[in-house]
């Protein structure tokens, strides 16, 4: 608090210094972003970077994008987060990958006046998302896709595509990361609530969205149950290995279900040719673009950011691919 | 065969029965740990042991990790490391899978351009060992951490889609030359049957083993070990480069994110497999049964549906009773252990 203070002092002080020109010169002044994402390689960050940077020329921002190689590297990204704060830029915006172990950043951020907003993922934070605000020791806020919602949109669609009986697999890409958890969660809950019909084999992880992982789990999957009906795959990686298996154990187009997440140019393509039957995609775009804007107003204009931004989350299939609604938020 | 194998393997009482018993109990055991886990599975789903099983679950499972573990179990006989091998694939599988694409190659070409490419790869590792005189753990871990850094860089972060554009490149792996045998399994037949050829009956083999035995000794003795020790990285790159292209085959599509990791599993197959970490002594049919006994361990644990943290403890377990089992039967051998 004190050092928060200060640091209004020395801008008061630097403002009498400069005299009349110093508010217009602060709001002229490029904005520097830190924004540390959980990974770098799956093109969903490369869109949520390239929302960033878009929304970031609007506004006079400039932004620093940064992640880990896999999303299995939390140590590494601590370590980015650390340097992102030690950079002291105006504001940093986070995706928790160390839902726990980010938390004592996020309050040296705080104590250092570096305001955070996090996208895509919450760390896990006393209170929840609930408590998050300009008073929270943490951050501002989380923008970011409703997992669980999504997850659980995708367990109606299946259900439906299957008529509410018969064997789902789901493969999960993470144990450990909480929107990997929600997204399998979310699936798993509907589909014991509202969808009693159908038996859910236990859920297999192709750790880290490995796709060749994934195509050895649905492979033995597809070989231990005759009977399966549905496979739902909880990211890229893991929907391309679950379509590989489908061709490899040469089954006719459609036979078994396969709801995938996200897009890719090889996932996109096994939706049209009817490998794949459909896919959830969230708006990568949206989530960087609304946590540039957050922070950028809370920063030039003291706009409090609501401290939950649901970005939103679509089903697609071969017949909606190509409208401009999803088509917008898929990416090759 | 090198000098330590020949007098482990020396009979003391002279029957050359007794000796090729000892010489292959060590394989025989590692057999018999197949065949019991196989067992198992069988008994508790019968399914397990259908030939769509068997073939295009275990078998196709074993293609890359199989082919990455043949190559370290050459570098691993020579008393070095490779860690570089899951990574070194995925930047081969972009380089050959932008190449393909840019140049229009056919399958055959693709095929050896990623064998070429694994090779250079191998062949920088075993420069910088030589010429740098680094240890073979951290050249490797240097050029694993380049490779994945260069894989991510090439791609521009995207996989590279194969199948609609390159005519036939899923056969590598899923077509079939033999009926129901999937080309990927006997890509690694070959392979292993070429490995164990090299290994055996070429004096790339030979000074293999004498550099893993004893470099020193090897060096005095007038070979250029640091040429060979080049050569075997090299050829190690070669069959990660093969692992590369069977990979992309089984996806469809290169991925740069995909192989970390995998350098991990492969020396777990070598070491089940019974090749010695300190050098000098190893065969590449027992790092196929290692591979092998991975993979069915990994697809049993699917079809029994067990959590999958649980199935992390038993893979573990496995590793650890395989080589603990196989170092008890060394010690009363008198022979090095692991």
């Amino acid at each position: 608090m004190k050092k928060g203070l200060l640091s209004v002092a020395a801008v008061a002080a630097l403002a009498l210094v400069a005299g009349v020109n110093a508010p217009v010169q602060a709001a002229d002044k490029t904005l520097k972003i830190e924004l540390i994402s959980k990974g770098e390689t799956h093109q969903f960050w490369q869109a949520v970077k390239k929302g960033a940077q878009d929304q970031a020329k609007k506004m006079n921002a400039e932004i620093n994008f940064v992640g880990p190689a896999a999303e299995t590297m939390i140590d590494k990204q601590l370590e980015m987060l650390d340097t992102a704060i030690a950079k002291k830029p105006d504001a940093i915006g986070y995706a928790a990958l160390g839902t726990t172990q980010s938390l004592t950043r996020l309050k040296a951020a705080k104590d250092a006046g570096i305001p955070v907003y996090q996208f895509d993922t919450a760390a896990d934070t006393p209170g929840g998302v609930k408590a998050l605000g300009p008073k929270s020791d943490y951050a501002l806020g989380v923008a970011y896709t409703n997992s669980t919602a999504a997850g659980s949109l995708a367990a109606d669609k299946m259900a439906a595509l299957i008529g509410n009986k018969g064997k789902v697999l789901v493969v999960g890409h993470s144990q450990t990361n909480q929107t990997g958890i929600d997204r399998a969660n979310g699936f798993t809950n509907r589909i014991k609530a509202k969808h009693k019909g159908i038996t859910l084999l236990t859920v297999q992880y192709a750790e880290g969205g490995d796709a060749l992982k994934a195509q050895e789990i649905v492979s033995a999957a597809l070989v231990a149950n005759k009977d399966l009906k549905g496979v739902y795959g909880t990211n890229e990686g893991v929907s391309i290995g679950a379509g590989q298996a489908f061709k490899a154990a040469k089954l006719k187009n459609g036979a078994v279900k396969l709801i995938g997440f996200d897009s890719g140019k090889q996932q996109m393509a096994n939706i049209k040719s009817g490998l794949q039957t459909g896919a959830i995609t969230q708006s990568p775009m949206g989530i960087g673009a609304k946590t540039v804007e957050a922070l950028v107003n809370y920063v030039r204009n003291k706009t409090v950011p609501k401290n939950l931004i649901d970005t939103g989350f679509y089903y697609y299939d071969k017949s909606n691919i190509a409208k401009p609604e999803i088509a917008g938020n898929l990416y090759e | 065969m090198s000098e330590a194998t020949k007098s482990a393997n020396q009979p003391e009482g002279g029957s050359k029965v007794a000796a090729l018993v000892r010489r292959e109990l060590g394989r025989l055991t590692a057999v018999a740990s197949l065949v019991v886990i196989f067992t198992f599975f069988t008994i508790m789903r019968p399914v397990f042991a259908s030939w769509q099983n068997v073939s295009g679950g275990i078998l196709m499972s074993t293609t890359v990790i199989g082919l990455l573990a043949i190559g370290s179990t050459f570098v691993i006989i020579t008393g070095g490391i490779d860690l570089s091998v899951g990574t070194s694939m995925a930047l081969v599988a972009i380089i050959t899978g932008k190449t393909v694409m840019a140049l229009d190659l056919n399958v055959w070409s693709g095929i050896l351009f990623g064998m070429v490419v694994g090779g250079l790869l191998g062949a920088v590792n075993g420069l910088l060992i030589t010429l740098l005189k680094l240890p073979p753990f951290i050249a490797t871990l240097a050029t694993m951490k380049g490779a994945q850094g260069l894989a991510l860089i090439v791609s521009d972060l995207k996989p590279i889609l194969f199948t609609t554009d390159v005519k036939g490149w899923d056969s590598i792996a899923q077509g079939n030359i033999i009926p129901n045998f999937p080309n990927g399994v006997l890509i690694l037949l070959v392979a292993a049957i070429v490995g164990s050829i090299i290994l055996n009956k070429t004096v790339l083999g030979r000074y293999t083993f004498a550099i893993g035995s004893n470099t020193e000794a090897t060096k005095l003795s007038g070979v250029k070990v640091n040429h060979w020790l080049v050569a075997i990285y090299a050829l190690c790159g070669v069959y990660v480069g093969l692992a590369a292209v069977v990979m992309t085959s089984r996806l469809g599509s290169a991925q740069p994110d995909l192989g970390l990791g995998y350098e991990l599993e492969a020396i777990a197959a070598v070491i089940i497999g019974g090749t010695s970490l300190l050098g000098g002594k190893g065969t590449i049919s027992g790092t196929i049964i290692g591979a092998l006994i991975m993979s069915v361990l990994i697809n049993g644990l699917r079809i029994l549906e067990l959590q999958q943290e649980w199935q992390y403890v038993v893979v573990g377990a496995v590793i650890l009773l395989a080589v603990y089992g196989d170092n008890v039967r060394r010690r009363r051998a008198g022979e090095s252990v692991n």
